[in-house]
């Protein structure tokens, strides 16, 4: 199974903290504070539709608000396949970085 | 809640929202939206805006390039769907692809003569700069517009208007014989008379020579390659002397490329301009009433045309006197192929009318393919109903279904395509022959055509594929799939309407085509007031009348020869003309007048009627004084009661040099002089002078042993004219040629008709069947209850009975409107005939009643223990 993408997994562990309001501007904005990653929406909601289509988020529609101009709001969660998912970023994650602490401390900082 | 009254930028909320074709995907606006709110609050309302610009900006590529991912992924499947449904129906989908690869081909092959059509003259470098001088003649009761110009005008031009840089006279000469050193000889169609600016003005590239000396001095001659091959074979031409039959010797000083065949004007052979000085004397160009000379002159770069256009009209004035109330006015050399209509053209020009004519014609036949497919495809549609029923139930939206069927609809148009390019291959040499002229296409050199018909299949695909798209993709899959929608039951209406609506553009074509058709043979057979049976026109050249007299005596001797004239132009040419006055006229009072020199037997050859006073005679040549005869129209327009005696007076005549006038001995019956583009005005005849006699001969032979008659005549020729070439034609190939475009409209319009109505009877022939199919059960239940064949053949006829009448009541007014205006362009026409219409409605009545009658009695005869046995 193929790991999970860096900026994927932003996305997926975003959707997580947020909980159940985890829509559009919520998500950019917590991106944002984490990374200093500016998304647009469109760009989100791309990549979205694709963990969608890999089943890893499910999404239901919330209900309209004026300051959206009338329009409805999506949520995002993740499904089970996704957290398996994102379990096993942080195994393989791990597992990369395994033994590599011990070393690091040799090197003096510059 | 605050209220929202800052909104965000109203174009780029209007891009964004083209990517919400889903209500998931709209909430992109949303989140977007609720974010500049909130900017708009913090930062401002030129922030926010800026903000929302951008957020659009960079939104734009990734959503572009995810929706061309999917749609592909999609459009496979549509795809495969598609090539399936064609295989699956293979009558409908030959009967959808067969029409509209007709009514591509059609169009394309239209386009490509648009293409051409507009073409003309634009091979000229320097184009946008050059421009014909015409002249509006004042003949006081009406205008003529004219190409021809006063004779000194093209001298005057340069030294007037510093605007013009070039001028160039190009006159149009008769076809002459030329001989060479070697004896060879040929007859030279086009040729022109033109000053050595001519190739500054004209691109066209001289192989040999140099473009100054071309045409400077008197005597020099500048022919197209061709001809130098037909003359010299594969010797240098340059410097070679050829002999005209007028008597002159001319010297090859340059070659020419062909002439293109999109050229206003062709030509074989120029000749400089100063020649005509040397032949007729130094007062040739100096006469300001004499108007035959066309000039073209080419403008400086960057002088206006407009202003010239304005100080130009007047001018003549200031030569021919305050009173002239002739003008002078520019025309783009660009636009004389397609607009110009005035009198002594130097070639045959096309006409917009024509253009317009087809391309519509085209478009229809294109729009009755386009139908056949909205008719069979929705009248099909319960076919598709489970596989939209099931589209929908596994989560399909609409416009995803909507779009399938649309990309089937494309599909089958690209198939169409492709083969509308192999019936072009075939189509286009026939579409040469009739329209006359040279149309190539390839698919890569002509790219705004193969684009153009890419372009048009795609749009005929695609209007045609919305329609079914939205009654395809309304169905409710609950319904759909419980097996409710029993048949195309719905939609008929419209489906009715588009059939009138087919045929009714059939029967229109069809009315059109035996109009024009009945037109032609009018122009073709009407008496002309005189008799051109069996006279051939021979081309004897200008000679003296005692060589020629000798002549028709040695052919009158062969009793198949009837009778023999010389005249100056043929009957129906008469197109010399000059201004007259008469005796008891006003001062000032001129008349437009045609002239023909004829000699006495010209009017007993063509059995023309002299109605008052006597035809010419022998004796009358050595008489001192002028003697005329006119037609009756010339003694109406005078006035007079009785003519004969009365004075003509002119300035000067052209062939004798007389000055003063002459004196009326005869009135002919009014004939047409004339093609019947033109009505009958004043006409005069006058007697062919001793010295400057002959031009054409005309002979009336029997119709008996022509064969032998013409041997007869060819070997009198040569005995005679021994230095000659004798070449001959009949009367009726000119009368032919005269009315070559009407003759060419008809046949295009002809063959458009009958692609039209083929297209809307194969729809017919699909949706007919299609129908029978549906009520095979019904038909089975009706004779088993005790239908006869006859009363199911009416019951399933009657529907299509009235849908063409209403289609033939809705066409004959329409065809009755367009006819008449086209009629009016002829001063000679046939009235429109009730028959006609009848009998093209009969036409397209029976055609399609055919056609829906084959399967009415297929589906009445069939045993109707076949189509119950499973119920």
């Amino acid at each position: 199974m193929k790991v999970l993408s860096r900026s994927d997994e932003i996305l997926v562990l975003s959707i997580l903290r947020l909980n159940d309001r985890a829509y559009g501007v919520a998500i950019v904005k917590d991106v944002f504070k984490r990374t200093g990653k500016k998304l647009t929406f469109g760009g989100l909601w791309v990549s979205l539709d694709i963990l969608y289509r890999k089943g890893y988020v499910a999404k239901t529609m919330g209900d309209p608000t004026p300051e959206r101009g009338g329009r409805r709001k999506l949520y995002y969660a993740l499904t089970a396949k996704g957290l398996k998912a994102l379990q096993e970023a942080r195994a393989f994650q791990k597992s990369l970085w395994r033994g590599v602490p011990a070393v690091m401390k040799k090197y003096k900082q510059p | 809640m605050t209220p929202f009254r800052v909104k965000p930028p109203r174009v780029a909320s209007r891009i964004l929202s083209c990517f919400g074709d889903s209500e998931e995907k709209s909430t992109i606006c949303g989140d977007t939206e609720e974010c500049f709110h909130e900017i708009v609050q913090e930062e401002g309302v030129v922030k926010a805006r800026l903000w929302y610009w951008q957020q659009v900006m960079f939104a734009v590529p990734v959503l572009v390039k995810n929706s061309i991912h999917w749609g592909g992924v999609m459009f496979k499947n549509y795809l495969i769907i598609a090539l399936r449904n064609i295989k699956k129906s293979k009558g409908f989908a030959f009967i959808n692809i067969a029409g509209l690869a007709i009514g591509l081909a059609v169009f394309t092959l239209i386009g490509l003569y648009i293409q051409f059509e507009l073409s003309y003259d634009r091979f000229h470098e320097n184009i946008d700069r050059m421009y014909r001088v015409e002249q509006i003649l004042d003949h006081g009761t009406y205008k003529e517009p004219s190409a021809g110009c006063p004779t000194p005008l093209s001298q005057v031009l340069v030294a007037d208007f510093p605007e013009i840089e070039e001028v160039t006279r190009i006159i149009r000469s008769n076809s002459s014989l030329f001989k060479t050193e070697k004896d060879t000889t040929l007859r030279v169609r086009n040729i022109f008379f033109a000053d050595s600016s001519f190739f500054d003005i004209f691109t066209f590239p001289l192989i040999e020579g140099n473009k100054e000396a071309a045409l400077a001095g008197p005597h020099s001659a500048v022919i197209t390659e061709k001809l130098a091959r037909s003359l010299f074979g594969d010797e240098n031409p340059l410097g070679r002397t050829i002999r005209a039959d007028w008597g002159s010797d001319l010297k090859i000083s340059g070659v020419v490329g062909n002439v293109p065949a999109n050229s206003h004007f062709t030509f074989d052979m120029l000749i400089s301009a100063q020649t005509l000085v040397a032949l007729n004397g130094e007062a040739t160009f100096t006469r300001w009433f004499d108007n035959w000379v066309p000039a073209y002159v080419m403008l400086g770069s960057e002088q206006s045309f407009e202003a010239l256009n304005e100080k130009i009209r007047f001018m003549l004035k200031k030569y021919q006197g305050e009173r002239s109330k002739n003008e002078l006015y520019l025309r783009p050399v660009s636009q004389i192929h397609l607009f110009s209509q005035v009198n002594h053209e130097i070639g045959v020009n096309g006409s917009i009318k024509n253009i317009y004519i087809f391309s519509a014609i085209a478009l229809f036949v294109l729009i009755i393919a386009c139908i056949n497919f909205m008719n069979l495809t929705t009248a099909r549609s319960a076919d598709r109903a489970r596989e939209v029923g099931l589209r929908k139930v596994s989560g399909a939206h609409r416009s995803s279904l909507m779009r399938q069927f649309i990309c089937e609809s494309v599909v089958i148009a690209l198939i169409a395509m492709i083969i509308a390019v192999v019936l072009l291959k075939i189509l286009i040499p026939e579409f040469n022959d009739i329209v006359n002229r040279d149309l190539k296409w390839d698919l890569a050199g002509n790219l705004l055509l193969s684009f153009g018909l890419l372009a048009v299949t795609l749009a005929a695909g695609g209007l045609s594929g919305i329609y079914p798209s939205v009654v395809l993709s309304s169905f409710q899959p609950v319904r759909v799939l419980k097996g409710v929608m029993s048949s195309g039951g719905r939609n008929t209406i419209l489906r009715k309407s588009l059939v009138v609506f087919q045929f009714f553009i059939s029967v229109v074509l069809i009315i059109g085509t035996v109009v024009i058709l009945q037109q032609v043979d009018f122009l073709l057979h009407k008496d002309l007031g005189y008799s051109s049976e069996q006279v051939l026109a021979v081309p004897v050249g200008r000679m003296t009348a005692g060589k020629i007299e000798a002549l028709r005596n040695e052919l009158l001797r062969n009793p198949d020869v009837l009778n023999a004239a010389t005249s100056d132009y043929m009957p129906y040419a008469s197109t010399n003309w000059t201004q007259v006055s008469w005796e008891g006229a006003a001062a000032g009072d001129l008349m437009k007048i045609n002239v023909n020199y004829v000699d006495e037997n010209f009017m007993s050859t063509y059995g023309m009627t002299v109605n008052k006073g006597r035809s010419f005679t022998g004796g009358m040549r050595s008489s001192k004084e002028n003697e005329v005869i006119l037609n009756e129209r010339a003694v109406q327009k005078i006035g007079w009661e009785d003519p004969i005696g009365k004075r003509i007076l002119y300035n000067i005549d052209y062939r004798s040099r007389s000055v003063g006038g002459a004196t009326v001995v005869g009135v002919v019956k009014d004939y047409h002089f004339l093609s019947l583009h033109n009505t009958i005005t004043p006409l005069m005849m006058r007697l062919m002078p001793e010295e400057s006699y002959g031009s054409d001969m005309s002979i009336k032979i029997s119709a008996r042993e022509i064969p032998a008659t013409l041997g007869f005549i060819e070997r009198k020729f040569t005995d005679i004219f021994p230095e000659k070439v004798f070449e001959y034609r009949f009367l009726d190939e000119d009368f032919e040629q005269m009315y070559l475009e009407e003759q060419k409209a008809g046949r295009v319009i002809f063959y458009l008709a009958l692609l039209a109505i083929f297209i809307a009877c194969m729809g017919l022939l699909g949706l007919a069947s299609y129908t029978m199919k549906q009520r095979t059960k019904e038909i089975g239940i009706r004779k088993v209850v005790g239908a006869s064949v006859t009363h199911i053949t009416v019951l399933l006829t009657k529907e299509f009975f009235w849908l063409m009448l209403l289609a033939n009541l809705l066409a004959w007014p329409v065809a009755y409107y367009v006819m008449r205006q086209w009629l009016q362009n002829f001063p000679y026409r046939i009235s429109l005939q009730i028959w006609v219409f009848f009998l093209s409605g009969a036409i397209a009545f029976f055609i399609a009643l055919a056609t829906v009658g084959y399967h009415s009695v297929k589906a009445s005869l069939a045993n109707p223990a076949d189509s119950l046995r499973y119920e």
